[in-house]
């Protein structure tokens, strides 16, 4: 299995993943369900078999996991290991695959103040950060391939 | 609110200030140089961006790429 970023692949056989490549809501938006409804909307209009992204955010993984059947690595599953293990900079560490210094623009990380992976995924679970090791470093970033609900 | 899909080159100068801007509130940067960089960065590496606009406000964005797994 291999992994081509392209611009004409509505039309190519195969499975056809989206990259969430970056998505905020304004604080004062948030709750609403705003990052939900845009997910949903990509989801039917574009028809992807998978999602990915890079993500510190547990926020972003819950959304995720909504439109989804199976998310890794919060689940074991053989083929979205191997679809996150081809994304550009994937790096395997303990168990799950990284952007090492995805942020390393940024001295302190892409996130002022408090790190989103230090909340859990799931209330009452480790958080992100206890769960994958390589988000100890707030410049890296996790990996994330689900495959979407049909 | 108005939900609005767009492909990089419809983007104006206002939608980058706009976005970046926005990104900075999110990320808590800011309007620094590098946010702006790095909004611009991925604005020219999406296939479309999805905004949402409330009373002519940027509220939310997502930028989408797509990829082939075969």
């Amino acid at each position: 299995m291999s992994l081509l970023h392209s611009q004409w692949c509505e039309a190519v056989f195969g499975g056809r993943a989206l990259e969430l490549a970056g998505r905020v809501v304004r604080p004062d938006y948030q709750g609403q369900g705003v990052a939900t409804q845009m997910l949903q909307e990509l989801v039917q209009s574009e028809r992807p078999h998978f999602l990915t992204t890079y993500t510190r955010s547990p926020k972003i993984l819950r959304m995720v996991d909504r439109v989804s059947s199976d998310l890794y690595p919060i689940a074991d599953d053989t083929e979205l290991q191997s679809l996150a293990s081809e994304m550009p900079f994937a790096h395997a560490h303990e168990g799950a695959f990284y952007h090492i210094n995805r942020y390393s623009e940024y001295e302190d990380g892409l996130f002022a103040g408090e790190d989103p992976a230090s909340e859990p995924f799931k209330k009452n679970e480790l958080t992100l950060k206890q769960q994958f090791a390589g988000l100890m470093d707030a410049r890296n970033a996790l990996v994330v391939a689900a495959r979407v609900r049909l | 609110m108005e939900f609005i899909k767009k492909i990089p080159n419809q983007f104006t100068e206002r939608d980058v200030d706009q976005l970046s801007h926005l990104a900075g509130i999110g990320f808590g940067q800011g309007d620094s140089p590098a946010m702006r960089q790095d909004s611009i960065n991925h604005i020219n590496a999406s296939e479309h961006i999805q905004l949402v606009r409330d009373n002519n406000e940027l509220v939310a964005f997502s930028m989408v790429r797509s990829c082939l797994w075969r």
